[in-house]
């Protein structure tokens, strides 16, 4: 009677966990969904902000955050998907790829806002001449930093799921390294490497920290990648810091959510194609 | 009757690291004739196939001294294309394994690396491996389709097209049934027979029935070295060392 009792003390509590998960995420959705529809419109999302903010829309911050992630993409997918390709291509496993991974897996777990500080000091202070001090150049650049430790292991992985044998096929009727590469290795990995592209994207843009140093409030348009310019997170921040505006605020959270949804959503479809790739082995 | 030699191999030697896999082997393989391989698991027959393509080379820390000819030229030369060696010495592996692409985009792989890309070439290249390999009768009206989609004994045979499709001398069939049905098999052991009017056939085997029906010269190899070498029929009618005979008779393997 009391292990029957017991079992099902322990169901219920762990029910119970399992609904806490649910109601906290339907209660930030909510919460955020219900303040913040009132604001969204379409001239909320493609109009300049008026009056301070309290009035027009967040249209600038809207293109600073695209411009932010390409800077960051455009300098992380190479490099990364590149390192991946190093590490599972051209290095037998060893001193040297340890060292790579283990740089990669620590980098991961440098804190945000120390990203930001590194950020501030290499591409604001040290390179100021070179990248326009606080721009949005220095900002991509920062979180392409950030986001390159995802790169790297998701392509490594999405890699050395292509079989071997493959690879072994390819060689053996007289392939180049890099033949082989570019018509087995590639195009198996391309899901996943894409999938990793798209959450880091996802990460890259729902990211304040790395880049609250160098992107301010700012109402125009960037004129250059060397000017500065706003991004959704780091005007969310500010809006609500200062109090300017807390619909506007409510706002930018959604639209910043309703991104970050749509990328999940579109890094669930390549999974499943990916998965639909795995099916050789 | 006698054919030339196409592969004469001389004090073969090969090291994994510290371990020796293969011990002054020699060895002449004969143009379009097909030789078997034979030994029990472990014996080097593998690895010493894949030194005639020098597939060898892709792993770490193996080390090979003596020569191979092929066609009186050592392919462990300095000055030797590894690309070209590998085009004119194919390989068949022990499982099948098709690229996830097209049946046509398969058997067109090879000739696509090697530089053809007229439509009508390789059409025709990918219809003659085909037929070459006893698959086109079976996938002609579906070259479209994925080739995973096959069995077992037709990626095989794919495999095996493939192959042909880069125009080789020498074919090396490392265990290729090992992964198949009988009937499969008694279709790839079909399929070289008739492959072995046009190429150098090298097969590395575990069944001495398939060594017996297919090939015309039989080398046993034991604990990496090879052990005794002659006609087929001489090796398993007359061999002259006890380890052959026990082997043959399946007192040990």
């Amino acid at each position: 009677m009391l292990s029957k009792n017991a079992d099902r003390l322990a169901k219920i509590w762990l029910w119970l966990s399992a609904l806490v998960i649910i109601l906290v995420l339907l209660s930030v959705l909510g919460y955020v969904f219900i303040n913040g529809i009132g604001a969204i419109s379409v001239s909320f999302l493609l109009d300049m902000p008026q009056n301070n903010w309290r009035e027009g829309g967040i249209y600038p911050a809207i293109v600073g955050s695209l411009i932010v992630v390409f800077v960051a993409l455009a300098f992380a997918a190479p490099v990364g998907v590149g390192t991946a390709m190093y590490l599972t291509e051209f290095r037998t496993e060893g001193l040297v790829t340890r060292i790579i991974r283990t740089s990669s897996d620590a980098l991961n777990a440098v804190p945000s806002i120390v990203f930001g500080l590194f950020g501030l000091s290499l591409f604001v202070f040290y390179l100021g001449d070179y990248t326009g001090g606080p721009s949005l150049l220095s900002a991509g650049l920062t979180l392409g930093f950030m986001i390159l430790p995802t790169i790297i292991r998701t392509s490594e992985v999405a890699m050395r799921n292509v079989p071997y044998a493959e690879r072994m096929e390819s060689f053996g009727m007289g392939a180049s390294k890099l033949q082989t590469i570019r018509n087995i290795v590639l195009p198996g990995a391309v899901p996943g490497i894409a999938t990793g592209l798209i959450l880091s994207i996802g990460r890259a843009v729902g990211e304040t920290a790395p880049i609250i140093f160098m992107v301010a409030l700012n109402p125009t348009i960037p004129k250059s990648l060397f000017g500065s310019g706003n991004t959704l997170t780091t005007q969310l921040y500010y809006l609500s810091m200062e109090g300017i505006s807390m619909k506007v605020a409510f706002g930018t959270a959604l639209t910043l959510m309703l991104v970050i949804l749509t990328l999940n959503a579109i890094t669930r479809v390549f999974k499943k194609r990916l998965s639909r790739n795995l099916r050789r082995c | 009757m006698d054919s030339k030699n196409k592969i004469e191999v001389k004090d073969l030697n090969l090291w994994y690291a510290d371990k020796q896999a293969l011990k002054d082997n020699n060895l002449h393989i004969k143009e379009r004739k097909v030789t078997a391989l034979i030994g029990p698991s472990g014996c080097g027959k593998s690895t010493f196939v894949r030194c005639i393509n020098r597939m060898n080379d892709l792993i770490d820390g193996v080390r090979i001294t003596g020569s191979i000819l092929l066609d009186n030229k050592n392919i462990y030369d300095k000055d030797v294309d590894v690309v070209a060696l590998r085009k004119r010495v194919g390989m068949v592996f022990q499982r099948p394994n098709p690229f996830p692409m097209s049946i046509f985009d398969n058997i067109a792989y090879g000739p696509r690396i090697h530089g053809i890309k007229d439509k009508d070439s390789l059409r025709k290249i990918v219809e003659e491996s085909l037929v070459g390999a006893a698959l086109w009768d079976e996938v002609s009206d579906r070259l479209g389709t994925n080739a995973l989609d096959l069995s077992g004994g037709q990626q095989q045979r794919l495999c095996i097209a493939r192959s042909l499709a880069v125009k080789p001398e020498v074919i090396l069939f490392d265990e290729p049934c090992s992964a198949l049905d009988p009937i499969a098999t008694g279709k790839i052991e079909d399929l070289i027979h008739e492959l072995r009017k046009k190429y150098t056939i090298v097969i590395v085997t575990h069944n001495m029935q398939q060594a017996a029906r297919v090939s015309d010269f039989t080398g046993f190899f034991l604990l990496g070295k090879l052990l005794e070498f002659g006609k087929t029929r001489d090796i398993f009618e007359n061999p002259k060392k006890k380890e052959t005979e026990d082997y043959i008779t399946g007192r040990f393997g």
